[in-house]
């Protein structure tokens, strides 16, 4: 064997075990997550709105909401009532409904939630939001890890007007806040790292209707994004999760939010504890080729009019 | 009879004897004590330290090898306890002693050498480190306080007396991005940052220290059916370091910290302060920004998207008027923001201008604080709109 001949088989080999080490063994020390389903979990539908973004916001500007079970009529729904104890004693008792959807990009979640109206804490001045998240036991060990996720959206009811004025959207985080309440609590991430990373979002919707001080939502996030640091929800395709999840709904005071949730709430009284939440599955392992009741897709660039 | 007036005497005498020595032991004991040690209630606020009394005299020794005093809240003039007190001789300051005040306020200091006719730093809730670093200006020992630093003078026996006031931190509001429109066609308007704003702050009374800086990410909407001047923001805590040399002053403020690190942002209304001349170059709007103008008519829904990845720097306009205004020491200060993008991140203005079908072609006018954009890039989270109303 000449030396070239031998020259050209080593650096084939070398190619070969260069590919071996880069995808191969990834995948046999991180082989896909394949959960096993627990009865009584709630397994979220390959779905997608039916209609796009920019005509759920285009509703609003019209209707001043727009409707959750059309957009959202393939989604898993999931019905509670929340009741609020306000600052001045009472309570208020806001049925809702929240949907949650997926396709191979995106988890949906929307949300119904009737009878908010404005945030007490809100006046001529300034108006606060009204804030709902959904939080995650990513690894589902019953006990929450560092980031861990969660979607924390808020809505702001302009007073006196009585009118939606605005949303917002942050990723949110388990971790030790060690200023004020110097303790592990669910925060949003961009108040912990102080920005620096690409949150989950990637597109939304919100209205309210006053009449009947109805907020309804509907945001898409990423399944899987570069930011890893706050946002332990990295699924790839192919693979199928099985998560502890919660819901809260709070109006927002400083040092001072109230707050309920479903199952029950947690928030300022958080626990490691989540082994009692109720499980979600997300399934990538199937993709269907159309998705069912979609005319309407993601716009890939974001939100634009 | 002179029995009678002798023990009658006795019994006048006695009384008046211990009476004297009563006295005697409380004068002596008041005198001997520091100032207000003892005291049940602190000095009333705003008592300058120069006009306290020097502690010593009456039946003992003078103080000596030692420094000690009292931390007061001016504001409430309540002693401030379990605060950090540093002292170092002038020439030893990267070698300091420290410790904490008690529940009264009061610190002691007495197992150091207090040299006589030195100079001595007293410095509270920060100050030189056992590493060598500076906390003054930068990190509080306790966030909940600002800093203070005096220059002392140990008397001919090594001691110093302190009498120190200390700010309480105070809640300000950190503005992020305004929007200003006069106009109901404006129709949504989406700010949306893919990463993160540097906000950088400066002082209109000494520097800025502490956190200087506030990184930022945002995904934040308007929904714009209305007239609508606001901006959005956060309750966060300010601070101040007075330091007494050399003609004692406002030396650094700034950020301390966010107030409720669960806090969202919260709309705050505020007031047009610009007034658009069409008869002015740039429509008589500040330089450095451009304002640019549309003809839109109706049923035609008019979208702008500006986006801008490049490094930039901007100050809102607003800011120099009710972005982060506070007092300490009787020393108004204001906080100008500045916000920088960093290259390779993304910041995005989203809005649409929608009329009504058949409605005349009606002018607006586009107006971003701060920075030039060049057609559909812009910059800036202070957008201000117009409509100036039909034109034929």
């Amino acid at each position: 064997m000449s030396w070239k001949r031998l020259l050209l088989v080593s650096l084939l080999f070398l190619i070969l075990a260069t590919g071996l080490f880069y995808y191969l063994l990834p995948n046999i020390f991180n082989p896909l997550r394949l959960d096993q389903i627990p009865d009584g979990a709630y397994v979220v539908p390959w779905m997608q709105p039916s209609a796009s973004f920019e005509q759920l916001r285009e509703e609003t500007l019209v209707r001043g909401t727009f409707d959750t079970d059309v957009a959202m009529a393939n989604a898993l729904k999931i019905n509670m009532t929340f009741r609020i104890n306000m600052w001045d004693g009472t309570t208020r008792v806001i049925p809702s409904t929240v949907y949650l959807g997926h396709d191979s990009q995106y988890l949906y979640v929307g949300g119904k939630f009737v009878g908010m109206y404005s945030n007490p804490d809100s006046d001529a001045n300034s108006s606060a939001p009204e804030c709902f998240q959904v939080l995650f036991d990513v690894a589902n060990k019953g006990v929450l890890q560092t980031p861990e996720s969660g979607s924390m959206v808020g809505v702001t009811v302009r007073v006196p007007d009585d009118t939606f004025w605005g949303w917002q959207y942050h990723d949110v985080v388990w971790v030790y806040e060690g200023n004020v309440y110097k303790r592990m609590i669910w925060m949003p991430a961009d108040n912990y790292y102080s920005g620096g990373f690409n949150d989950s979002l990637k597109d939304e919707a919100c209205g309210y209707e006053n009449y009947t001080g109805t907020i309804t939502m509907l945001f898409s996030r990423f399944l899987r994004v570069d930011n890893a640091q706050v946002n332990a929800l990295q699924m790839k395709p192919g693979e199928r999760w099985v998560m502890g999840f919660l819901f809260e709904l709070w109006y927002q005071k400083v040092l001072d939010n109230r707050v309920d949730g479903w199952p029950q709430k947690t928030f300022g009284a958080w626990s490691s504890n989540s082994s009692w939440w109720p499980k979600m599955v997300i399934d990538l392992t199937n993709p269907p080729s159309t998705y069912p009741g979609s005319n309407a897709t993601t716009n890939p660039n974001g939100p634009s009019f | 009879m002179s029995k009678k007036m002798t023990f009658g005497s006795q019994r006048v005498l006695l009384p008046l004897i211990a009476f004297g020595v009563c006295l005697l032991i409380l004068a002596f004991s008041a005198s001997a004590r520091p100032a207000y040690a003892g005291d049940s209630s602190p000095p009333p606020p705003g008592a300058s330290p120069q006009t306290r009394t020097d502690p010593g005299g009456g039946g003992g020794p003078p103080p000596s090898n030692k420094i000690d005093g009292y931390v007061f809240n001016p504001k409430t003039g309540h002693a401030v306890p379990n605060m950090k007190v540093y002292a170092a001789l002038d020439t030893s300051e990267d070698c300091p002693t420290y410790t904490y005040t008690d529940s009264n306020g009061h610190f002691l200091i007495n197992w150091l050498t207090i040299l006589p006719n030195r100079i001595y730093y007293v410095t509270v809730n920060g100050g030189y480190q056992l590493d060598g670093s500076d906390t003054l200006g930068s990190v509080c020992d306790d966030s909940s306080y600002g800093q203070w630093r005096e220059k002392d003078i140990s008397d001919i026996n090594g001691y110093i007396s302190c009498a120190i006031d200390l700010e309480p931190r105070q809640v300000v509001i950190v503005p992020y991005a305004a929007l200003y429109s006069n106009t109901q066609y404006c129709q949504l308007m989406t700010y949306t940052s893919t990463s993160y704003h540097d906000l950088s702050f400066s002082a209109s009374v000494g520097s800025t220290g502490f956190e200087s800086t506030q990184a930022m990410t945002v995904s934040f909407s308007w929904g714009v059916k209305q007239r609508n001047d606001s901006y959005i923001g956060k309750h966060y805590y300010a601070v101040g370091y007075w330091d007494q040399e050399p003609n004692g002053g406002l030396k650094n403020t700034g950020i301390n910290g966010e107030v409720d690190p669960n806090e969202g942002w919260r709309q705050f209304n505020i007031s047009e302060y610009l007034v658009p001349d069409s008869n002015k170059p740039n429509y008589g709007l500040p330089s450095g920004s451009q304002a640019k103008w549309y003809g839109i008519y109706g049923n035609s829904p008019v979208s702008f998207h500006y986006s801008e990845t490049s490094s930039f720097t901007w100050s809102y306009g607003f800011s120099g008027s009710l972005g982060i205004n506070f007092d300490f020491f009787g020393v108004s200060v204001n906080l100008d923001v500045t916000a920088t993008v960093t290259s390779g991140h993304t910041n995005e203005v989203d809005f649409s201008i929608l009329l009504p079908d058949g409605a005349p072609t009606h002018k607006f006018l586009v107006y971003t604080q701060g920075f030039t954009f060049i057609e559909n890039v812009t910059g800036g989270l202070e957008v201000h709109l117009w409509d100036l109303g039909v034109i034929s």
